[in-house]
């Protein structure tokens, strides 16, 4: 089986080298890594062409100031068998190629999702990391019980070629290619494997407002395919999932604010009562991600879970009340991958 | 694409891996017992005799399975241990935040059954020891006055006030 590794890149000058060593380090060596240049101005072309001998690069002939199109320019050149996404600012564990080999040895198999981890930093990135280990080990993992996985990460995803460019490709429209993407592989019902096994390392925002910023292009897309992809499916895991992931965030996000306003003490019972399962899955997350740091800053998790409301209600605002559809990428700030 | 606030879908999605855990851990456990249960019929020194080399080709020794078991029991129980306390943890507190907001009624009604026994209790002093006494469920009415109740006494305590 040809393996394919398609990293798309825009000024990634800090973090680049780090992600082809990776790629390049793996024990099941991967027969072909594509690097797509999305017109880079930084250092990041200077760079590629260390690794000209290793890896195959090419160029954009403009920035197209979207990651789907780098990637759509990119697929052209892939020519294994199945292919592996990830970005300029992830590395991979060194037996993710290995890993996911296997699970696409079933034929069946179209894609398969990986499992995020945060690059420690700061305490945003604490936050996230617990974020990711709440998602990844209890979500996900109980999305892959009832067969919805409910999105590939960009950073760790692997797919079938032929069925990718035949049947599903990258799509511009929204701001979030993998939600959409996965989306509608399910609509063809094909089968996604979560595996937790296939790990890379990513680096999240740092800074307050890269944080808001990516959550709001994260929240924007995910209103952008729930109207793309609204599914009066006849799929009930899928009708659970979407239900859960946005009603619930729905309501709870207005609750959060209103609640206060109507009863104050009830809103202080109910506020006691999340910190205390907020408590349990800090140890949980704590524990699956051996970082004590998701203990310490959890008071700053629930600060940033106001801040995730309120975006949540803004897109949904923007989105989907005012038809505002917004497809201006962001990209964050990056500084150099410390392992 | 991240969930706001990890919260009744965190739950639901809870009880999906408890439900789905559960059943794998019986049915490897039934496993487990097929194959020790292969293991016997077919005993390792007998098999090996007869056709040597298939034994490690094809069977597993009877102490890797029950390594293998055992490894595999130790990682179920922790994961399972650490499922319960999170699941006792989101309903402890979720009933502490019912009970919270049914406590002043339930208050009420105690209060209320307690303040009728104290009447009742100094209405029956005043009048009758022995009634005293019936209130407060020291002695039964029936062994006071045969074919009694505590109704009909209490209607007479009124009566005698009256």
């Amino acid at each position: 089986m040809k393996i394919s590794i398609l990293i798309p890149c825009y000024n990634e000058e800090l973090t680049i080298e780090k992600c082809i060593f990776s790629c390049l380090n793996q024990t099941r060596r991967a027969d072909e890594i594509v690097v797509v240049d999305d017109s880079s101005t930084d250092n990041t072309p200077e760079i590629l062409k260390k690794f000209e001998k290793f890896v195959k690069i090419v160029r954009t002939q403009k920035n197209t100031g979207n990651k789907s199109y780098a990637q759509e320019y990119g697929l052209n050149f892939i020519t294994g068998d199945i292919f592996i996404t990830t970005d300029g600012d992830t590395v991979l564990k060194s037996d993710f190629v290995e890993t996911v080999e296997k699970d696409m040895q079933d034929p069946s198999v179209a894609a398969v999702a990986g499992y995020v981890r945060s690059l420690k930093c700061n305490w945003i990135t604490a936050c996230r990391a617990l974020d990711y280990a709440i998602g990844q080990n209890i979500d996900k993992l109980a999305q892959d019980y009832i067969n919805f996985v409910f999105v590939i990460p960009g950073a760790a995803g692997v797919f079938r070629t032929d069925v990718f460019k035949e049947k599903v490709n990258f799509d511009h429209d929204t701001l979030t290619e993998d939600l959409d993407f996965t989306y509608r592989l399910h609509k063809m019902d094909k089968k996604i494997l979560y595996n937790r096994n296939a790990i890379c390392y990513t680096q999240d925002p740092s800074t307050l407002k890269s944080y808001i910023n990516q959550m709001r292009r994260w929240f924007a897309g995910g209103w952008q395919n729930l109207i793309k992809h609204f599914i009066s499916s006849d799929k009930p895991e899928m009708a659970l999932e979407i239900s859960l992931i946005y009603v619930e965030g729905l309501f709870f996000s207005i609750l959060l604010f209103v609640l206060p306003i109507i009863n104050l003490w009830f809103s202080l019972e109910l506020f006691l009562m999340y910190s205390v399962v907020l408590i349990g899955l800090g140890i949980f997350g704590s524990f699956k991600e051996k970082r004590a740091d998701i203990l310490i800053f959890l008071p700053a998790y629930v600060f940033l879970r106001y801040i995730n409301a309120w975006i949540f209600l803004e897109q949904f605002l923007k989105e989907v009340i005012l038809k505002q559809k917004n497809l201006v990428w962001f990209k964050p700030k990056r500084v150099e991958i410390k392992l | 694409m991240i969930a706001p606030l990890p919260g009744l879908s965190t739950i639901a999605h809870l009880i999906i891996i408890a439900v789905k855990k559960t059943a794998d851990f019986a049915s490897a456990s039934g496993e487990k017992s097929l194959q020790r249960g292969s293991v016997k019929v077919f005993p390792a020194q007998l098999e090996e005799q007869s056709r040597p080399g298939l034994l490690q080709k094809n069977y597993i020794s009877e102490a890797k399975i029950k390594s293998r078991w055992h490894q595999g029991r130790t990682k179920m129980l922790s994961t399972l241990i650490i499922e319960a306390v999170l699941l006792f943890m989101i309903g402890s507190s979720y009933a502490v935040i019912s009970a919270g907001v049914t406590s002043e009624q339930f208050n009420a009604k105690v209060v209320e059954k307690f303040m009728v026994r104290i009447s009742n209790y100094y209405a029956c002093n005043n009048s009758s020891n022995v009634l005293g006494a019936v209130c407060l469920g020291i002695k039964q009415p029936e062994e006071i006055l045969p074919q009694r109740s505590t109704l009909n006494l209490m209607n007479d305590l009124v009566a005698d006030r009256n």
